[in-house]
């Protein structure tokens, strides 16, 4: 007979009901899967697959229920319930909520606890999942590679093209372009990719296509556009493929938008990309070994591994530095390397370590949480321990009476979970928020069936963990002792005592630790802050300008022919000259960057070899300095006093003049001295005159020293550089300052883009905002670490008092004065605290070098920071301690002795 | 366990679990396949028991070995899509238990009226 293929449900019943040992044997075990398939068909036809996915579900675990009650159902007497540890668990989860019920505060306490507890770490957990333990969202992306040491030149990427190791190459730049339509003009990023980049990282269009082969070969002059600049610009228009927009001035056609799906590989072409463009391979630069450009990405062959491409890439790179020794050698004979990365790697190796590390404090803050619940648990068990002991007197097991307490635990912790999860959804949104920049991916960020079963395997664990004390005390208490005790049991059991004191000690310990971290990150950032950068931050506003599509210096140009004046320095000098006769603006000036416009280690722009004193000259360690093209009262407006000489002036600037201000730490690097007004410089072939030293800034940010700098005037040597930022000093409103800096120079050239105008102190507090960021985490998971265990501490306390009220009267009634009543309290509560203390900083001496490469200014093991966490601890204990000590002093021994 | 030995009375097992017993009551309507017990379970408690076929047939193998039930053999249905299915009938001393298990139940409520614990028929107390 040949049936129609039973539904997949149905099979698997089948399967389960035939091969687990539940007693049926084969023909029964058939015609249970037939009567299951009946079932299966009325209730999918009456019900829907929603009321079938229950059916079976149901049908499954009363199946299992049947397997766990033994299998030997046909020997148990006829009235046995198949699905007796069901029942049981039903029965104790019933009496465990009606527990709980009878108990409120206790119980919303607990749930609370382990709620915090349970967001906080899930939330990290998510960012943590998110950003470094999903896979990269690309095809084949196990085996995408980064090249790494900075960006390549074009001979460099062909040749990889060649290697065997790789089956595609991908290489991307990194653009700004000017976009004068759909509204004011504006800069937006750009990147020239190649032809493998979109099939690489699996991108597809959502409305035409992609770049293909043919666009980038023959360099057309077309454009996909991203699905972010598509919304924002051309409110998703499905009809703009075909039409022509202008790009830095050119027109190129528009030929798709990429799908909202793909997260351009943020390392190789910037998370924000808004217009993709053709890479041109223009025949000057594919031969071109001075020009690094490029961001390489390549896919290993299958099977191949990352050494073997390591050793292909270190061959060709070995035959690059024989040809061209200058631009791939290093400067002691050797190969500059270019080292091999996974993707997943470059982009996350940087940020893993930190997201780690606040993973282990959240999972620290948990502990506590769990050792707070446990205390809880214990002191209300002690409270229950007769009522337990009556039912072991009255025949429960001890096995019973642990699962019961067992049950509890697990409800609160579930309860727990619950709220943990609700909770975690508000630090998602936090987290996205609060993000400094700089953590790849977070635009991702969600919370998603990982994180959910993340938080239920978290709190069952914690419920474990938090539950299994009781349960064992539960297990083993012994009925005489507990009952004999009766109603005014002058002291809890011993042991009952001594797990409580240890939960405490450990909580205080455990918060120890977190203070020690919080507090050397917060140290580390109060120093940050508190830099001074040497030069006057107040009502500095700066305006970046993008010089470039009409702003190209005339063929055949000779850099200090005054006559052969460049667009771009007429263009600054009248807008300084302009912005200086504005009423409210103190001061102009502007330089080819100003401080805090690039921060971070990374130095930007240009950076060369200078020459000074010949008799401190060193030809094989040459002096490199970066040079700022600058306008005359650049230090007027940084409000930088000079040492010595003058800054420049319109007259140089005029005169195409050969002169330089050099600052204090490069005066001193070239000349061992600052007294050099007059003395020249080496600046390539070109000689400089030194006409004034100034002090040095804080250029890249609070946490990088001041370096030496070498300043020259923009009008002599700013003709070729696109970018321009002015500075303006003005008591005007920051609105106020825009909206004149935008009219000025809407009024020179009113299609020139203007960038975002901030003051310094905006771009300061941005250059310390994942410092602060990551102080205000760890510092807020310390706060609560520290809640919980001075919370801890005081119930604890409190419980122990509650205990010894009547040792308390007895003392009192034989003559003991409140005072050395209140010291015997004490002593208990701070010889707690004083172990915990200890082992709390030995426990943070051991962990704190893991913050050694987040923080800044401070040593790990800094003596201040453990003294003040010992202080504030010491101080929340001892306010834990002073009020159930002072309910101990005010014991009416009358009162205690009666009852 | 004295219930699996063949030729025992009736009396030695009741009562009966609540399962079994709805099982027989469906089985005492005539021969039934399983499909049609766990239906009749179902009409008979007012949709309050829906048996799962693992308990069912458990409940099935059980009382065949005891003899309360036997194998009617199979044949094809025209509930099942004119599958085969295999058929239950109910044993003489299956009708015997369950109606000793009614009998039973019957006092237990007539006992528990008397005292007040049942509405009356009629819905009073």
């Amino acid at each position: 007979m040949t049936a129609p293929r039973r539904p997949l449900a149905v099979r698997v019943y089948g399967a389960l009901v035939r091969r687990l040992p539940a007693d049926l044997g084969p023909a029964h075990g058939a015609a249970a899967e037939d009567t299951f398939l009946d079932l299966y068909r009325e209730t999918r036809a009456c019900r829907g697959r929603f009321g079938a996915l229950t059916l079976w579900l149901r049908s499954v675990a009363m199946l299992l229920a049947c397997v766990l009650d033994g299998g030997s159902g046909g020997r148990r007497r006829t009235g046995a319930a198949p699905s007796r540890i069901a029942a049981h668990l039903a029965r104790d989860a019933r009496y465990a909520c009606r527990a709980l019920l009878a108990a409120p505060g206790f119980a919303l306490t607990a749930i609370l606890i382990v709620g915090i507890g349970i967001g906080a770490t899930t939330t990290i957990f998510s960012v943590v999942d998110t950003v470094v333990l999903r896979p990269l969202p690309y095809p084949d992306a196990g085996r995408l590679i980064y090249f790494d040491n900075g960006e390549h030149g074009f001979p460099s990427f062909l040749a990889w093209r060649e290697l065997d190791a790789f089956d595609a190459m991908a290489a991307a730049r990194d653009r700004r372009v000017d976009l004068l339509e759909q509204g004011p003009p504006q800069r937006l990023n750009a990147a020239p990719v190649s032809a493998g980049f979109f099939p690489m990282f699996g991108a597809a269009p959502a409305v035409g296509r992609l770049l293909d082969e043919e666009d980038i070969r023959r360099g057309r002059a077309v454009t996909v556009l991203s699905d972010g600049v598509w919304r924002r610009l051309w409110g998703a228009d499905p009809g703009i493929v075909g039409r022509t927009i202008v790009l830095d001035g050119a027109p190129v056609e528009v030929v798709g938008v990429v799908a909202p799906a793909f997260a351009p590989p943020q390392i190789q072409s910037g998370a924000e990309v808004d217009f993709w463009l053709p890479l041109l391979e223009p025949p000057g630069l594919v031969e071109d070994h001075t020009r690094y450009v490029l961001s390489v990405v390549g896919r290993l062959r299958p099977g191949v591994a990352i050494e073997a491409a390591q050793a292909e890439v270190d061959a060709q790179r070995t035959e690059f530095a024989r040809l061209h020794p200058r631009q791939y050698g290093t400067r002691d004979g050797g190969v500059d390397r270019v080292p091999l990365f996974t993707l997943h790697e470059a982009m996350v190796g940087e940020i893993a370590p930190t997201l780690g590390l606040l993973l282990g404090a959240v999972g620290l803050m948990l502990l506590i949480a769990c050792a707070n619940v446990a205390s809880l648990l214990l002191a209300r068990g002690m409270s229950r321990s007769r009522e337990l002991a009556l039912r072991k007197a009255l025949g429960a097991s001890g096995r019973r009476l642990a699962a019961l307490v067992l049950t509890e635990s697990a409800l609160l912790a579930v309860a727990g979970g619950v709220l943990g999860v609700a909770l975690t959804y508000g630090g998602v949104a936090a987290f996205r928020a609060l993000n400094p920049g700089g953590i790849p991916r977070i635009d991702r960020l969600a919370v998603d069936v990982r994180v959910l079963g993340f938080a239920l395997a978290l709190s069952l664990a914690t419920g474990l963990v938090f539950g299994l004390l009781p349960a064992v005390q539960a297990r083993y208490a012994r009925i005489t002792d507990t009952l004999k005790m009766g109603a005014s049991s002058v002291t809890a059991s011993r042991s009952g005592r001594r797990m409580r004191h240890a939960l405490v000690v450990a909580e205080l310990a455990l918060a120890i630790v977190l203070l020690s971290g919080a507090g050397l990150l917060f140290r580390s950032f109060v120093g940050m802050v508190n830099v001074d950068p040497e030069f006057t931050t107040t009502d500095l506003h700066v305006v970046p300008l993008s010089l470039t599509t009409g702003y190209e210096r005339p063929e055949g140009r000779d850099l200090t022919d005054p006559a052969a004046s460049s667009p771009r320095v007429l263009f600054a000098a009248n807008l300084l000259d302009a912005l200086d006769d504005r009423p409210g603006i103190d001061a102009a000036a502007a330089g080819w960057t100003v401080p805090f416009r690039f921060v971070g280690r990374s130095r930007c722009c240009w950076r060369t070899p200078i020459g000074g004193d010949p008799a401190l000259a060193n030809a094989d360690d040459p002096f490199v300095s970066i040079v700022h093209p600058v306008t005359r009262g650049y230090f007027d407006a940084l409000g930088v006093p000079m040492q010595a000489g003058r800054e420049f002036t319109i007259a140089d600037e005029a005169s195409r003049a050969s002169v330089a201000v050099l600052n204090a730490p490069a005066a001193l690097g070239l000349f061992g001295s600052v007294d050099i007004i007059g003395r020249t410089i080496a600046l390539g072939e070109q000689a400089l005159t030194v006409v004034g030293v100034v002090e040095g800034v804080h250029h890249w940010g609070l946490d990088q020293r001041i370096e030496e700098g070498v300043y020259v005037p923009y009008a002599t040597f700013g003709g070729d550089i696109g970018d321009l930022h002015v500075l303006v000093r003005s008591g005007l409103s920051p609105a106020a300052v825009a909206a004149a800096a935008r009219e000025v120079i809407g009024a020179l050239d009113p299609a020139l883009p203007i960038g975002p105008i901030e003051t310094i102190e905006d771009r300061i507090s941005r250059s310390v905002a994942r410092p602060a960021f990551l102080a205000t985490l760890f510092g807020t998971f310390a706060g609560i670490a520290l809640l919980l265990a001075g919370a801890g501490l005081y119930g604890s306390m409190l419980y122990a008092v509650g205990q010894r009220r009547r040792e308390m009267g007895i003392r009192i009634a034989l003559g003991a004065d409140a005072g050395r009543v209140m010291r015997l309290v004490l002593r208990g509560g701070l010889a707690m605290t004083a172990i915990g203390v200890v082992l709390g900083l030995v426990a943070a001496r051991a962990t704190t070098h893991l913050l050694a490469a987040l923080i800044w200014g401070v040593e790990p093991t800094d003596p201040l920071t453990f003294v003040g966490v010992a202080g504030v601890l010491g101080l929340t204990a001892l306010l834990a301690c002073l009020v159930p000590a002072w309910h101990a002093a005010r014991t009416d021994p009358l009162e205690t002795l009666r009852t | 366990m004295t219930h699996t030995l063949p030729g025992m009375a009736a009396e030695d097992l009741i009562p009966l679990n609540p399962r079994d017993y709805l099982i027989l009551f469906s089985l005492a309507g005539g021969e039934r396949h399983g499909y049609g017990i766990v239906k009749d379970v179902e009409h008979d408690s007012d949709g309050r028991v829906r048996i799962d076929p693992a308990n069912l047939y458990r409940s099935i193998k059980r009382m065949i070995a005891t003899g309360l039930v036997e194998d009617g053999g199979d044949r094809t249905t025209s509930d099942a899509g004119d599958e085969r299915r295999r058929y239950y009938r109910i044993t003489a001393l299956g009708v015997e238990v369950v109606s000793l298990e009614a009998a039973r139940l019957a006092a237990l409520t007539a006992a528990a009226r008397e005292r007040d614990l049942l509405p009356g028929r009629d819905g009073s107390r």
